[in-house]
């Protein structure tokens, strides 16, 4: 019992309750229902973290089994970084519904966003409690549609766009994973994670890489796209500013962990160490944070730079899920990939070799699971900050929203918090995680140029997926993307707090605003935001127990357990990072925001306004995926259908039209019968043609026809009359008898 | 007595639907209990067939020569089958009485309706029963026969269309699968079904292409019925008969006659062992692959209802013969897995559609925006089988599909794997085209205005209700706890019932 299956099992419960009180009770019952889910999210809360303390207490965790459901059964597991994303999930639950209570209050269809927001809680519980890839993909799937009711939820036009392409990437991801799946289940007989990698380290017969490169970039796809990864984040702006607010904060705090974990388990069971891999997942990491981080900073919406910024510090973490990776191939390099099975404390361990690089995985690992808490704590603030802000402002606008936070201190702090602790300024959240990510992702680029620690203790060449050039770019980059982050959040920070309003009537009513939150909704955000310099403080405190215990069985926890040192977060080296991020995050916001994007707009009073200035046309979720699925595919499919659709009935036609022709249909003639009628023609045309050739004059028609079928009805007539006569019929007898004679002689 | 009981459920329908012709009644209530106690009795007469378990053959008439018997045997497959067919006729007689109320002249010819619609009963029954080739091949005709007036029903001119084309296409596949049936009677050692293949293979030595060629024309015969891709055209059209005959009979009885007379082709008379790795397999499998990726596409593109669930229906045959087309028991298993489930999802998704069309008069899918805040059973129902038709795990739709996707995977063929490929791609598909409709009803957007909805638009009564309440139970427990079922098909599908 004690391994999550409870947290699962109960918000389903909870909301068949929901769905009953909406149902009988007449009154009220909006109420009831929140009240309803504030209770489901506390009772998670406390049995998630229940769950680690008795996990720290050293109660054994057991696995439960639900035998038989969907064909495999739901299995769920314990360990200790399911633990605290458990936490985390009912954390960010509890406090958005605390959030909601007051902010939803004048939605019409807040039950409907109740009940899905208690499906969701119990699918991602589901999801990181799962102890094999069908549970997983089981959750996953709930997961996806009952949170395409959230981002459907305003019905506005845009929401309902912003959800068909939620919906459709959801689906499309899904049907990835399950081709991953598929795979997986061929190549190794199993979908358990223990089992999965226990397959592939032990190298079992007929294991092909191939297949697993295959299934684990099919399962990428789904992931990733949950994720917001490179190719497949389109879904993401549009869904994330759609959604209300406590939604959208859930969206990006935990749904979007769902994605990495995900890559994570794929990563470390189904591919360890493998570099390549490490390799591809730096590349899309890249990409992202870079891809979004440029998107925030040119963005002229408050919630849309916001969900930019997740998608790039997404792209942050997915670096540090490649770097463990290739980190992971290094060591395995060092020391042999059997070293690595043994368990920590044999001899490879006294090495110094081994103790530096085991060193720089676990920054990798630690930044990369920091920074997945960070981020959520983050974006938890700052989306409900948005909520704030929406409901008083009624838009999402920078030019609208403009001047709003002036003499708001509490508005103030947490926005600073939340924005700098992103931001990587130091003594703050975010910068912990982000050295981490930095000095592994420096070290590691170093070595490879130095060609430091390669075989020390086999002697084979190893192989190494990376080369130095390429990380000393995404070194680079890593720093870069980091300075878009802070210009991104001056840029919030600046509309939020410094500038004035263009227009000034509106700017006195933000002034005047004092009551702009309620108390449960400042509690809701500040509980969020307590944390961010708490971790940023004293990062030895904090981060490290937290990381050390997620990350105790995880991954290759074995060798890390030993090897955790504390990291002098606040050395000149690792502070010079963090300031070369800062300068250039300036020098971004200077150039980009204040001279391309501050241009004039308003009309009325001549002043600067913001606005979008990434080119329209490079929009990939209408130009690329739209334009394939709606109109290329369809067209290109429809063709071929139509032509197969119609085969049969082709050749039908064709042999009605050739060997099948059918006769022409009788027709009645005025007169005559057809004999009469062709001979006529025939006689007609015979004389047309002779006139024409000989007499050369005038033709006057004779009417054949006509003439022939009077001799007909005569003719006919005249037969009739001789049938019926008498004389006929002796006629006939004569004719009888003479043909019997001549029979009689023939045969005779 | 076995075989009193099966000539009994063979005949009984028509008896009973000829009996309906003569007899008074004093209101359409009392006639609806009569219809409806004669199916039941005959599922319950199947039912006690079932429970006595498989049996051997039973000769009942011999014709000229030896092969040439007509006779009758209950195997697995054939339990699976008879199973699947008396569970889901009374639901939809039940279902029909509402429907044929509100069918337009319905009530003139009610009464030869009902004795077409029940007479199908026994012929696919037959089907099910058959104890060999000569005599599945007389009930597949049967079929055809039967089942015209009930596509003609409303005698418009598309029906008549529809039911002419139907009939061309039934006849000219049934004469192709004769080729089969004289090939076999010459090559064979017997023409009775027996797991493996009854082919006398040290005859067929020589003319193994040949056979092979025979197989793929008998195939594609049997396949005009199950939709196979060039012969499909006659099924959207087919839509234009009554809900109560698109549901049952162009979802369940007659299409799946299609793809059970395939299996037994394949399975009990030319036998895998021979078929397999040939030219003939790839060709088919090719061709079905391609059906299952057609149907879909075609489904997204069409815009009316019954017809969009009909390219479905097409899409999903081809699950079917693709999972015969594996040649291993396991796809045997998951087809028959596919056959069952996918028989209680789609009759479940058309009598929805069936109901929106009657309670709405709407027959397009642009009409059926917020419609779900009017008809909130219906749709909730329509949006749990859609769940299902997409592969949503927990539903049953997704553990046939799984265990299709498994044995293509063992057979380690490679056009399986793209087979699988096929799969998800027609399920994302089969998503695209449910879900619009689904989202549609649920989400017409802000400015929708629920005031141009007529206000008479309402649930129907229990009827229509009581099946489709049964079906989404049957969904969610195939979905859920299916490990008996799964066995028995497994154990069917190795021959071993």
């Amino acid at each position: 019992m004690r391994d999550g299956f409870w947290t699962v099992i109960f918000p389903f419960v909870m909301c068949f309750w929901v769905w009953f009180v909406s149902r009988v009770k007449k009154k009220d019952k909006k109420k009831l229902c929140a009240w309803i889910l504030l209770l489901a999210s506390a009772v998670e809360f406390v049995v998630a973290l229940g769950m680690v303390l008795c996990d720290l207490r050293g109660f054994a965790m057991e696995a439960t089994e639900v035998p038989g459901v969907g064909g495999l059964g739901l299995h769920f597991m314990y360990s200790g970084f399911r633990g605290i994303l458990g936490v985390l999930t009912a954390f960010a639950w509890l406090v958005t519904s605390l959030f909601s209570f007051d902010y939803m209050k004048s939605d019409t269809n807040v039950i409907k966003y109740d009940v899905f927001n208690l499906l969701t809680l119990g699918a991602t519980m589901g999801i990181f409690y799962a102890a094999d890839l069908f549970t997983l993909f089981f959750f996953f799937e709930i997961m996806s549609f009952t949170s395409f009711v959230w981002v459907a939820h305003r019905r506005t036009r845009e929401a309902l766009y912003a959800s068909g392409t939620y919906l459709g990437v959801a689906i499309a991801g899904g049907m990835a994973i399950l081709m991953g799946l598929f795979i997986v289940y061929h190549q190794l007989g199993t979908l358990s994670f223990d089992r999965i990698s226990d397959c592939v380290m032990a190298g079992m017969d007929g294991v092909s890489l191939t297949w697993l490169f295959a299934a684990a970039g099919c399962m990428f796809v789904g992931f990733g796209a949950k994720a917001g990864a490179f190719p497949v984040h389109v879904w993401l702006p549009q869904s994330y500013t759609e959604a209300p607010a406590p939604a959208t904060a859930l969206l990006s705090a935990i749904l979007s962990k769902t994605g990495i974990f995900g890559i994570m388990l794929v990563t470390l069971d189904v591919l360890p160490m493998q570099g390549r891999w490490g390799v591809f997942l730096l590349l899309v990491g890249v990409v992202t944070m870079v891809l979004g981080g440029i998107r925030g900073v040119t963005s002229s919406n408050f919630k849309t730079t916001l969900a930019y910024s997740s998608m790039s510090q997404i792209g942050f973490i997915l670096t540090g899920v490649g770097m463990q990776s290739l980190l992971a191939e290094y060591l395995a390099g060092t020391i042999g990939t059997a070293g690595l099975t043994l368990t920590a404390g044999a001899g490879y361990m006294d090495s110094e070799a081994v103790t530096e690089i085991t060193k720089v995985f676990g920054m990798a690992v630690n930044g990369t699971y920091l920074h997945m808490l960070n981020h959520s704590l983050v974006k938890l603030v700052l989306f409900m900050v948005a909520g704030v802000i929406f409901v008083q402002v009624g838009s999402y606008e920078l030019n609208q929203v403009r001047g709003f936070g002036r003499r708001k201190p509490f508005l103030l702090v947490v926005f600073v918090l939340a924005a700098a602790g992103v931001g990587g300024i130091p003594f703050l959240n975010g910068y912990v995680s982000k050295t981490l990510l930095h000095e592994s992702i420096a070290e590691y680029a170093r070595w490879l140029e130095l060609r430091e620690y390669v075989s020390v203790v086999s002697s084979i060449e190893p192989v190494i997926s990376a080369s130095a050039k390429m990380m000393q770019l995404v070194e680079a980059l890593f720093l870069f993307s980091g300075g878009l982050t802070v210009a991104y959040m001056t840029k919030l920070f600046v509309v939020l707090f410094v500038e004035k309003n263009s227009d000034k009537k509106v700017q006195e009513t933000y002034d005047a605003k004092k009551d702009y939150a309620s108390m449960v909704e400042k509690f809701a955000i500040g509980v969020c935001a307590l944390p961010i310099p708490f971790i940023g403080m004293l990062p030895n405190l904090v981060a490290k127990p937290l990381a050390e215990y997620g990350l105790v069985r995880f991954g290759l926890s074995g060798l890390l357990a030993h090897h955790q040192e504390n990291v002098h977060y606040y050395s000149l080296k690792n502070l010079s990072g963090a300031l070369i991020s800062i300068v250039t995050g300036v020098l971004v916001y200077l150039i980009v925001v204040r001279i391309m994007i501050l241009r004039r707009v308003l009309a009325q009073n001549k002043e600067k306004g913001y606005r979008d200035i990434f080119p329209s046309w490079l929009n990939m979720e209408k130009y690329v995926y739209r334009a394939v699925f709606y109109t290329a595919i369809p067209f290109i499919l429809g063709i071929f259908s139509r032509i197969l659709d119609s085969i049969v009935d082709t050749v039908v036609v064709i042999l009605r039209k050739t060997v099948y022709s059918d006769r022409a249909l009788p027709y009645e003639l005025p007169e005559g019968n057809r004999v009469t009628h062709r001979i006529g023609c025939t006689m007609e045309r015979v004389r047309l043609l002779y006139y024409a050739m000989m007499r050369k004059e005038g033709y006057v028609p004779k009417n054949y026809t006509h003439k022939l079928a009077m001799k007909k009805t005569d003719l006919f007539e005249n037969l009739r009359i001789i049938e019926n006569s008498l004389s006929f019929g002796l006629f006939m007898f004569c004719v009888g008898l003479g043909l019997t004679m001549i029979y009689l002689l023939v045969v005779n | 007595m076995v075989l009193g009981l099966m000539l009994a459920v063979i005949l009984l329908p028509f008896v009973g639907g000829l009996l309906l012709q003569f007899l008074k009644f004093k209101d359409k209530r009392q006639k609806q209990c009569y219809i409806f106690s004669y199916v039941l009795m005959n599922t319950l007469l199947t039912y006690l067939l079932l429970w006595q378990g498989s049996m051997e053959l039973i000769r009942v008439i011999n014709f000229a020569g030896a092969k040439l018997d007509f006779s009758l045997k209950l195997d697995g497959m054939g339990m699976v089958f008879a199973g699947l067919v008396s569970t889901l006729w009374p639901l939809a007689t039940l279902y029909s009485f509402p429907y044929m109320e509100h069918e337009h002249n319905g009530r003139v010819h009610e009464n030869i309706f009902y004795l077409f619609y029940t007479a199908t009963y026994g012929v696919t029954l037959g089907i099910a029963m058959s104890g060999n080739m000569l005599t599945m091949y007389c009930f597949y005709e049967l079929l055809t026969l039967v089942t015209v007036p009930l596509v003609m029903h409303t005698l418009t001119r598309e029906a008549v269309l529809a039911s002419r084309k139907y009939f061309y296409y039934s006849l000219g596949g049934a004469a192709f699968a004769f080729i089969g049936l004289i090939f076999l009677v010459v090559y064979g050692d017997s023409l009775a079904f027996s797991y493996g293949g009854v082919l006398n293979l040290t005859q067929a030595g020589g003319e193994k292409d040949l056979l092979l060629f025979v197989y793929v024309l008998a195939f594609l015969g049997f396949g005009v019925k199950a939709a196979v891709c060039p012969f499909n055209s006659w099924l959207p059209q087919a839509g234009v008969a009554p809900t109560p005959v698109t549901a049952l009979l162009h979802a369940v009885a007659v299409v799946k006659s299609g793809a059970f007379a395939i299996m037994r082709l394949t399975y009990y008379s030319f036998g895998t062992d021979f078929l397999r790795g040939t030219w003939a397999q790839y060709l088919l499998l090719c061709i079905v692959i391609f059906t299952i990726v057609y149907g879909c596409s075609m489904a997204v593109k069409e815009t009316h209802i019954k017809r969009r669930l009909a390219f479905s229906t097409i899409s999903n045959l081809s699950y079917i013969l693709f999972g015969v087309l594996v040649m291993t028991p396991l796809g045997l298993a998951g087809a028959l897995c596919h056959m069952v489930f996918h028989g209680v999802m789609k009759i479940c998704s058309f009598f929805c559609a069936g109901a929106m069309i009657t309670q709405a008069h709407v027959n397009y899918v642009h009409e059926l925006d917020g419609m779900a805040k009017k008809m909130p059973r219906i749709f909730a129902i329509f949006t749990i089988s859609s769940f299902a038709l997409m592969g949503v795990p927990g539903l049953c739709g997704f553990v046939s599909k799984w265990h299709l996707a498994k044995a293509a995977f063992a057979s380690g063929n490679l056009l399986a794997f793209v087979g699988v490929g096929g799969l998800l791609v027609s399920a994302l598909l089969t998503a695209i085209y449910m879900l619009s409709i689904v989202v549609r009803a649920y989400f017409p957007g802000n400015d929708f205005d629920y005031g141009r909805l007529a206000d008479d638009i309402c649930d129907p009564d229990w009827r229509m209700l009581l099946p489709l309440v049964l079906f989404v139970v049957l969904m969610v427990v195939f979905g859920v706890f299916n490990a008996s079922v799964v066995d028995f098909f497994r154990a069917v599908a190795f021959g071993q019932i």
